[in-house]
């Protein structure tokens, strides 16, 4: 007889693996807005053929940084002290926002002054200025998008024109696949605090650029103002998502082998954040048929519970407990109880024609049967003699 | 000795058993006296489901009574015996009281 521990949750997304249960606890938003205004001006010829007006926001290449504290505390107090953060993966989404600002005079002469047009492509870097504890996942763009808008002009004036880009992006550190600095595959509650909650997150920009462009076939463009760009960098949606799991256990205290009708059976489990008895819903008793029985169990206090072994028909028993969560799911071999003994196993001797055996239940495997042999048949004849 | 003759109480010498025998597996038998005091095993017979012997196994023992005890010991063996023959043959008239055998 074995018993398990088979959970449910609600909330948060949770799985289980093995022995252990594995939750994911995702963090609120962190609204982390990072903008900044960057203004460029370009000299412009003030005769002769349009020189393109290429301003750009930010920088090329190199990128730039800039942050802020990204409270982690909510979710890091959902995590038990005894948990083994397997994965942290963090994300988070934003927006470059760039304004073209261009005007100036148009010297016409027999040309038009017929396009413009800017350009956004961006990207973004997490950074956690802790050096020790390096990702073994980079960052990525899962998805970028840039917008590229004409400015149909035939005035002197071009302004106000938005453009944005959208970005989504994560960064995984998956210590359970690559454990680096960490041989056991995972860290601690008390490593993720010191490693993320005293850094402060960072948003770093390695490509941020806008362009104004004004183009015109024998245009004479004069600028009247600086031309600029007025960029925008702001970020949302920061989701931490951390996989842990948290090494659950209950324990079989078997009264006597073999265990009998009657008998009491208490499970017991360590004293291990928000696990309790007011988790188990009910214990079941599984056939290897499939069939189940459940059967009424009755708490001791916080970490055990008991329940009594009925009267035992038919197959033996495997006992499950079923155990409800609003913190995990899954299900925990509780342990094994040793053999069951059929106290009042009985059975109705059955006439089979061509039968060459007895077959009884099997108290060394119990529910099952074994074929044994009719005690020695024989026979007597009569005295001879007299 | 009175040969041939034979009265009650007289010591009789069990020679050989004969059977018609049918099954599976090994026939064992023995001749036992009276309380089964004194009992002589006799030869296994191996059984087969069809046979057109009807073996006949020696014996050799001197009792005033006896009887033929037969079993099988194994499972799944099956035996059908539809005639036995025990072959006997006075030899003593009697046992006096001093030398009365075990």
């Amino acid at each position: 007889m074995s018993i398990s521990i088979i959970t449910s949750a609600d909330i948060p997304v949770i799985t289980r693996t093995g022995s252990l249960i594995n939750a994911t606890d995702t963090g609120v938003d962190m609204n982390f807005d990072v903008s900044g205004t960057f203004s460029v001006q370009n000299d412009v010829p003030p005769v002769g053929p349009l020189a393109p007006i290429d301003q750009f926001c930010g920088h090329a290449s190199g990128g730039y940084t800039t942050g802020g504290d990204v409270d982690f505390d909510h979710i890091i107090t959902d995590i038990p002290d005894a948990a083994q953060i397997h994965k942290i993966d963090l994300s988070a989404s934003a927006e470059y926002n760039i304004q073209s600002d261009v005007s100036g005079d148009i010297s016409v002469g027999s040309d038009v002054f017929d396009h413009g047009s800017a350009v956004v492509s961006a990207g973004l870097n997490f950074l956690i200025p802790n050096t020790a504890f390096t990702p073994n996942t980079d960052n990525h763009v899962s998805e970028s998008d840039s917008d590229s808008t004409g400015i149909s002009a035939t005035t002197i004036l071009l302004s106000a024109s938005v453009f944005n880009a959208g970005l989504l992006m994560s960064r995984i550190y998956d210590i359970a696949n690559d454990p680096g600095q960490y041989p056991l595959g995972y860290i601690t509650r008390a490593q993720l605090v010191t490693q993320f909650t005293t850094q402060k997150m960072s948003l770093t920009s390695g490509f941020a650029r806008g362009v104004v462009s004004v183009a015109g076939a024998g245009a004479n463009f004069v600028a009247t103002d600086a031309a600029s760009l007025l960029c925008s960098i702001s970020s949302s949606l920061w989701v931490m998502t951390i996989t842990w799991e948290l090494p659950f256990s209950w324990t079989l205290d078997t009264p006597t082998d073999p265990i009998q009708a009657g008998d009491h059976v208490t499970a017991s489990s360590p004293a291990v954040d928000g696990i309790d008895w007011t988790q188990v819903t009910g214990v079941t008793l599984v056939a290897p048929d499939g069939t189940s029985t459940v059967i009424s169990f009755t708490a001791i206090d916080a970490t055990h519970f008991i329940f009594t072994v009925p009267t035992l028909v038919g197959s033996p028993p495997i006992v499950n407990v079923v155990i409800t969560s609003t913190q995990f799911t899954g299900s925990v071999t509780l342990g094994k109880l040793a053999t069951i003994f059929f106290l009042n196993a009985t059975g109705i001797y059955t006439l089979v024609p061509g039968k060459t055996n007895d077959t009884i239940y099997d108290n060394d495997d119990p529910g099952t049967t074994v074929d044994v042999k009719i005690p020695n048949p024989f026979g007597d004849s009569g005295f001879i003699g007299g | 000795m009175a040969k041939g003759a034979y009265k009650e109480g007289g010591v009789l010498h069990f020679g050989s058993v004969r059977f018609r025998l049918k099954g599976s597996g090994v026939l064992r038998s023995e001749l036992r006296s009276l309380d089964d005091v004194v009992t002589a095993a006799l030869p296994n017979i191996q059984m087969a489901a069809a046979t057109a012997k009807e073996p006949t196994i020696l014996s050799h023992m001197n009792q005033q009574r006896a009887y033929l005890h037969f079993e099988t010991t194994d499972i799944d063996e099956i035996l059908n015996i539809s005639k036995i023959v025990i072959f006997v043959r006075p030899v003593f008239t009697g046992l006096p009281t001093e030398s009365a055998p075990a």
